[in-house]
Formats: C-alpha cells, sequence, structure tokens
C-alpha cells in the first residue's frame, strides 16, 4: 500500500454517487419536460373533446325541448320565466334551455317578425331557444327561432264560421269553430269535445267538455299551384276540359287515380261509380272554385286521411257538397267555402270549412295519424347560431 | 499516466455516444413535435371549418336575399367551398371560403359592408396537406344522394350536407412515410 493509491481511493470515493446523480437529474429533468408537453397534448384534445360533446348536450337540449313544445303551456311557461330545463343531467354533461318570445328590441330581426302579446303571451307561434349544454369545464350555446307548423288538421270537424251537427250522425273526436257550434239532429252529436270561440249552443249534445270563447284558430288561405289546371283518373267517364279546369265524372263505372298532385277549377261528380285511390298512392287535389261530391264517393282503399286531400286554393267561396255511400277517409280544408256534408259513408279524417254543417246517418271519426306529422316546431331558417368555444 | 488516458478515451467514446443518441432523440422528438402540432393545427381547423359550415345560412337580419345570386352556397367544388353566414355573430353577414392552395388550408372571411363583400383577408387555417376535398349531398331522405362536384347554378341551393377530408403528409420518428386522414361530415342547420 502506498500513499498515492491510498489518497487517490480517498479523493475518488463517492464519485459514482454523484456522477449517478447527475445523469438522474438529468434524466428526470428530460422526462418532466417530455411529460409536460404530452400532459399539455393531452388536454388540448380533452378540451376539444369535451367541446364537442358540449356542443351534442346542447343540441340534444334544443331537440328535448322541440318535442315538448307541441304539449307545453307556452304562455305559462314564458311567465314563469321560460326555463325549460335547468341542468337537466345528460350522460355525464348537462343542458340548461330557456325559451323566450320574440319581442322588442331583439325582434323583428331578419325573417322573424316582432310578438306584439309581449314577453309572455305567445300569439304568432315563434319563440327563441337558448340552450347552454356543459360537459366538464367546456360550455357551448346554441340560439334558434322556432315557429309552430301550421296544421289545420287538429279538430275532426272545424267551421270558421259556424259548425251546425245535423242528422243522426255522430262526430267522434274533438270539433271546433271559430264561431257558433249548433246542433239540429240525434243526441249525442259530439264523442268528445267542442271548442267554440264563440258558444256551444246546446253542452247536453257533447259527452266531453264544451268550451265557450276558446281560443279562434288560424285558417289562412293556400295559394293556387303555379302549375296549370289537369291531371285525371283513370276510367271511363272522365270529361275534363283543360281551358277551363273544370273536371266532370260521371257514369257508374269506377275511376282510380295514381298518386300526384291535381289541380282544377270545379270537381264534380255523379253516378254510381266511384272514385279510388289505390295502396300507396298519395293524392293531393286543389280547387279553385267548386266542389260538389255525390253518390258513392270516394273510396280510399290506404284506411288513412293523409292519402287523399282535398284543398281549397285562393279566396273563392262558393258552395261545396260532399257525400257518398262509402266509407271514406280523407282531408278536407275549404276555409272560405260552406260545406255541407252529406250521405251515409263515415267520414274518416278532418274537414275545415266556412260554415261547415252535417246531415244525413254518417259518422264522423277523426283521424289521429294527422296530428303526428304536422303539430311540431321547425327551426326557422337563417337563425340557428353556435357559439363556438 | 496511462490510466488517465484511457479513462479519457473511454469518457470521451461515451459522451460522443450519449451525445449521438441524445441529438437523434432530439431529432426525433422535434419531428414528432412539430408532427403532433401541424396534426393538431388540423384538427382544430377542421373542427373551425364544421362550425361555420354547420351555421352556414345563419342570417339574422336577411342580407342573403340581398345578393346577387341569393342562395347560401356561392361555390362548391371538390377544393374549395364558398358560403354565407354571420359566422363572427356581429349581425352582418360574412362571406367564407374555405380552399387549399399549394399545400395549405386557407380562410378568407369578408364582412358585408351593406354593398358589397370587401377583399377577404386571408389565414392559414392548416399545413402539410397532401390531399384535400369536399363532397356535397343533398337532402333526400332517407339517404343522402351525392351532387357531383362541382356544384353549380341551381344546383347550389339543394346542397345538404358537406364532407371534408383530409389528408396530411408526415413522418413516424423512424423517417419512414406516413399520412394522417381527418374529416368532417356537416349538416348545416339553417337549411331546410
Amino acid at each position: 500500500m502506498n500513499m498515492t493509491s491510498l489518497t487517490r481511493t480517498d479523493r475518488e470515493s463517492g464519485s459514482a454517487l454523484l456522477l449517478a446523480l447527475m445523469i438522474l437529474a438529468v434524466l428526470l429533468l428530460l422526462g418532466a419536460a417530455f411529460l409536460s408537453s404530452s400532459l399539455s397534448e393531452r388536454s388540448i384534445a380533452v378540451n376539444q373533446t369535451n367541446a364537442g360533446k358540449s356542443f351534442n348536450i346542447a343540441e340534444a337540449g334544443i331537440e328535448h325541448t322541440r318535442a315538448l313544445l307541441p304539449t307545453t303551456d307556452i304562455d305559462a311557461l314564458l311567465t314563469a320565466g321560460g326555463t325549460m330545463f335547468s341542468n337537466q343531467p345528460l350522460d355525464e354533461g348537462r343542458y340548461s334551455v330557456v325559451v323566450t318570445n320574440n319581442i322588442a328590441p331583439a325582434f323583428p330581426r331578419g325573417t322573424v317578425p316582432i310578438d306584439l302579446g309581449g314577453a309572455t303571451d305567445d300569439t304568432d307561434n315563434y319563440v327563441v331557444l337558448e340552450s347552454t349544454g356543459s360537459f366538464r369545464a367546456a360550455e357551448r350555446t346554441i340560439e334558434v327561432v322556432v315557429e309552430r307548423e301550421f296544421t289545420p288538421f287538429t279538430y275532426g270537424l272545424y267551421g270558421r264560421d259556424l259548425l251546425r251537427l245535423g242528422g243522426s250522425g255522430e262526430a267522434h273526436g274533438t270539433v271546433g269553430s271559430n264561431a257558433d257550434i249548433e246542433f239540429t239532429g240525434g243526441t249525442p252529436a259530439v264523442i268528445g269535445d267542442a271548442d267554440a270561440a264563440g258558444t256551444v249552443t246546446d253542452p247536453t249534445y257533447v259527452t266531453g267538455t264544451s268550451t265557450s270563447g276558446a281560443d279562434a284558430q288560424s285558417l289562412p288561405d293556400i295559394p293556387c299551384p303555379t302549375t296549370p289546371f289537369g291531371g285525371v283518373p283513370v276510367g271511363p267517364g272522365v270529361g275534363f276540359d283543360p281551358a277551363t279546369g273544370d273536371l266532370n265524372l260521371t257514369g257508374g263505372s269506377d275511376k282510380t287515380y295514381a298518386g300526384g298532385t291535381y289541380y282544377y277549377r270545379d270537381f264534380k261528380k255523379t253516378g254510381s261509380g266511384a272514385i279510388i285511390i289505390p295502396i300507396g298512392q298519395k293524392v293531393t287535389i286543389y280547387l279553385s272554385r267548386e266542389l260538389d261530391v255525390g253518390a258513392s264517393g270516394f273510396i280510399n282503399q290506404n284506411g288513412a286521411a293523409e292519402f287523399l286531400q282535398i284543398w281549397a286554393c285562393g279566396s273563392d267561396d262558393s258552395n261545396w257538397t260532399f257525400g257518398g255511400g262509402a266509407p271514406t277517409w280523407l282531408t278536407i280544408y275549404a276555409p272560405n267555402h260552406p260545406l255541407t256534408m252529406t250521405g251515409s259513408g263515415d267520414k274518416h279524417g278532418s274537414f275545415v270549412a266556412g260554415d261547415l254543417r252535417t246531415s244525413g246517418s254518417a259518422m264522423y271519426y277523426y283521424d289521429p295519424g294527422l296530428v303526428i306529422p304536422g303539430d311540431r316546431y321547425v327551426i326557422v331558417p337563417g337563425t340557428w347560431s353556435d357559439s363556438g368555444l | 499516466m496511462p490510466e488517465l488516458l484511457v479513462s479519457i478515451l473511454v469518457m470521451s467514446f461515451l459522451v460522443l455516444g450519449v451525445t449521438a443518441i441524445y441529438l437523434s432523440n432530439q431529432r426525433a422528438y422535434q419531428r414528432g413535435q412539430t408532427q403532433t402540432e401541424t396534426h393538431q393545427n388540423a384538427r382544430v381547423g377542421l373542427e373551425m371549418l364544421a362550425r361555420e359550415l354547420r351555421m352556414a345560412g345563419f342570417d339574422p337580419l336577411n342580407q342573403i336575399a340581398l345578393q346577387t345570386t341569393p342562395s347560401v352556397f356561392q361555390a362548391a367544388t371538390a377544393d374549395r367551398v364558398t358560403f354565407l353566414a354571420d359566422v363572427s355573430g356581429d349581425d352582418t353577414l360574412d362571406r367564407v371560403t374555405y380552399r387549399q392552395q399549394s399545400g395549405l388550408l386557407l380562410r378568407e372571411f369578408s364582412s358585408w359592408n351593406g354593398s358589397a363583400f370587401p377583399a377577404p383577408t386571408v389565414e392559414v387555417i392548416a399545413t402539410g396537406l397532401t390531399s384535400f376535398g369536399f363532397a356535397y349531398a343533398d337532402g333526400t331522405q332517407p339517404t343522402n344522394v351525392p351532387l357531383t362536384a362541382p356544384v353549380t347554378g341551381t344546383t347550389l341551393w339543394d346542397i345538404r350536407r358537406i364532407t371534408a377530408t383530409i389528408r396530411i403528409e408526415g413522418q413516424t420518428v423512424t423517417g419512414q412515410a406516413a399520412a394522417y386522414d381527418l374529416s368532417i361530415d356537416v349538416r348545416p342547420r339553417n337549411l331546410v
């Protein structure tokens, strides 16, 4: 053993530890830097995912509200502050939806008018929805104006100027009028409710609730098609004058319609032949003047009123008559025309006219299939916006 | 003395080796970092595109009706889409174009001044694109029918769905070429 080696051993002992510590420190630093960068990458990705989720949750809030609005008392909701949902949980997020009326100063705005009913009375069927979706730290707001879609077919029988129920037939479902409801036939006349903006003259004819002074329905004129008159059913005894647009169906043979839209001035049907709407064929008929259907009338083989629709277009107000011995399914919308419904064939669907009178032994059944596609709130184009992140 | 020389020799080899490894790692790390950033930008860019496309037609003051061609979509080709919407939310209609130009995804933005759209401001949304494409479809239910790009004339009114597909060039850490695909599928909410 000599001094040199002794001294070196003394001086070098512990250097490995120092070296190891230094290397460890460097590695730790590198590791921490790497970790922080990948953590920040991760948080960017997480933020983006959360933002996407909060958007979808906000949209779910809009859809949920739109689904509930048709069965909601809008004025009561507006009076109560308009909160449709408050922190409604969905998955791990939540949405809050507020309904407001389209009032000043924000409205009128673009294509959306101002509701003169004020903050708590929705008179024009437009409302504003604001839905905020949140997921973890992310939050996103969607704002949109929705409008109740025009649906004239919410009543079995509806007379704008008068509804008079005569004959021995009964009306099943709700009937209504923007004026009075009168009864001249057998009792009961209405198996269901009767809503009159005027008065229900004798509630004993009504099995359900009779309401006088109900809200009047908006029954706007429908514009006529811009296409020329035409389109005819197939079969013998079909007379059509393209110059006047008058269709005259006569004789004892059946006539068959193919699915599509038809447009006439006058529609007249006599003779014992029926007019057939085959299964799967949806027929829409626009009339600018008169309807007179007698004898066998229409046979709608679909058994659903939406497959045969007769619309009065323009502002003509000539008398309409609809009869027929066979049961049928259809809708009639003719708010300007006095309409007399006769015949022994049961009629399923919805009938809206000016002065609407029933006679004969036919039963009237409201077709509940009509209300589902119509009664909904649709987005007003050009009003949908997303706040972004 | 010889021990010192040997140890210096060994040490220098060691340091050289470690440095080489460090530098190569650093390069790989940088490459990865750049790539992550490219991808991140592309993702955020596409998300921005999706949000704005979804709002296409948002027109609170009904200013689209004032345009020479009052359609929401003004141009729709395979590598460019131009639409009208108040994307900035300031009650003024904006004209927004997304297009590809030599590997860049560009966004052009111009706000209606009451009579015209002034020259747009252009910003780069994403870089490193090797391919970029828009596809269009109409609103037919239950399945949308594709509209052949370029969509022109009255067919521009039929657009109800837009798919944007983007491919970004890239490399794996070992230097092999790798592609990164992203796509969005948007149904504008203001078109019925």
